[in-house]
């Protein structure tokens, strides 16, 4: 089965994304951004044939096949807005990663879990699942010395002069600070959230919501200090000189 | 000594996280989604070597009997690898030789445990999929 005429609406800036490619947190992503190009594979059938859709959901048109023939579906215009689902997914978990390596890898798990898919859950939720694991997988591996030339971390890190291994060191140990801490190093310091309205809505101690922060602001900073190295060892110009050494 | 100069300052690095968090994932281009999906069936056979080699550990003489307490892992080892085997076949991605030859041989002439062990670790098996 080929899939049905795609959307355009997809892939047009909306409300909640910027220019250079990042989203707006402050803005939506559209939630229902799922359905649309759905909805507009639905616009040429009948009712008789609208019946029919009811009966076989349409996510079929784009998750048959084997995992390689998905993705020749799903990648080239993101029919099924693989990507915000990411987006929001890193936005949920409030972590700091590469969201390009997240972003491929829910391609990657969504492909090869379409054959498993029988519409249940319905396609929205069981994508933001397929995105969580995603989410899940690169934290594991960020644990592990992984050093990328031209990864995100690099390609941020250096118009700073930041070393981008002790960036990604001090990303891994933010992404490892219980959420709590992560949520409110977020809001006051990504979102710029004012701490009266984080306190209204949370019911926690302005006290108690900062030093929260403040966790997150000090496993960051690690970013700033150069990697730990071992101690090294006396050299004979450092060492005490033996006695038989001595004039 | 020269103090070393301190890169960039706090709130800069704070800049440049919020690009970080606030980036939307770029646009993936096919090749590279498919490399990630050998990176996730490499991974996944790294998993199924890595079982081949518990299991052969525990009967190294003979397949299972009915009614053996890991008959039920043996069915899902059997299940999972052939699915995940005929899914790499399909897409023209290559299969682990030690996976290859326990899905064609009886138990007792697989490979030895060590070895299965051995190819899962080769394969990336407890540290995650890498390409």
């Amino acid at each position: 089965m080929e899939p049905r005429a795609r959307s355009t609406r997809r892939n047009e800036v909306r409300g909640g994304d910027l220019p250079d490619g990042r989203v707006d947190l402050a803005g939506r992503v559209e939630p229902d951004c799922i359905g649309a190009p759905l909805e507009a594979g639905r616009a040429q059938e009948t009712p008789g044939d609208a019946a029919a859709a009811a009966a076989a959901p349409d996510w079929r048109a784009w998750l048959v096949g084997s995992p390689r023939e998905v993705l020749a579906r799903i990648v080239p215009g993101d029919p099924l807005g693989v990507r915000d689902a990411v987006a929001l997914a890193l936005r949920a978990e409030c972590v700091f990663l590469d969201a390009d390596r997240v972003h491929l890898r829910a391609l990657a798990l969504v492909a090869r879990g379409a054959a498993r898919y029988r519409g249940r859950p319905e396609l929205a939720t069981w994508l933001a699942a397929e995105s969580a694991r995603a989410v899940a997988a690169v934290l594991r591996e960020d644990g592990e010395a992984r050093r990328e030339a031209d990864g995100a971390f690099a390609q941020l890190a250096r118009p700073l002069g930041l070393d981008p291994d002790a960036l990604r060191r001090g990303c891994t140990a933010f992404n490892r600070l219980p959420a709590a801490d992560r949520v409110a190093f977020f809001a006051l310091a990504i979102w710029n959230r004012r701490l009266d309205d984080l306190v209204r809505e949370s019911g926690e101690s302005a006290t108690e919501i900062a030093r929260r922060a403040r966790r997150g602001l000090d496993a960051v900073m690690l970013a700033l200090q150069p990697e730990p190295t071992p101690p090294a060892r006396p050299t004979s110009a450092a060492r005490p000189a033996r006695p038989e050494e001595r004039p | 000594m020269i103090p070393t100069p301190e890169p960039c300052t706090r709130s800069q690095l704070v800049g440049l996280l919020q690009h970080l968090a606030l980036r939307r994932p770029r646009r993936a281009l096919l090749e590279e989604a498919e490399v990630e999906l050998w990176s996730l069936y490499r991974g996944e056979q790294a998993d199924l070597v890595h079982e081949a080699a518990r299991l052969r550990s525990l009967a190294p003489q003979s397949v299972p009997a009915p009614g053996a307490a890991w008959r039920s892992d043996w069915n899902a080892w059997r299940t999972n690898a052939t699915e995940c085997a005929a899914a790499c076949a399909y897409d023209g991605y290559p299969i682990a030789p030690r996976l290859a030859e326990c899905l064609a041989l009886p138990l007792p002439r697989w490979p030895s445990a060590r070895d299965l062990a051995d190819e899962a670790r080769r394969l990336g098996a407890g540290g995650g999929a890498e390409a």
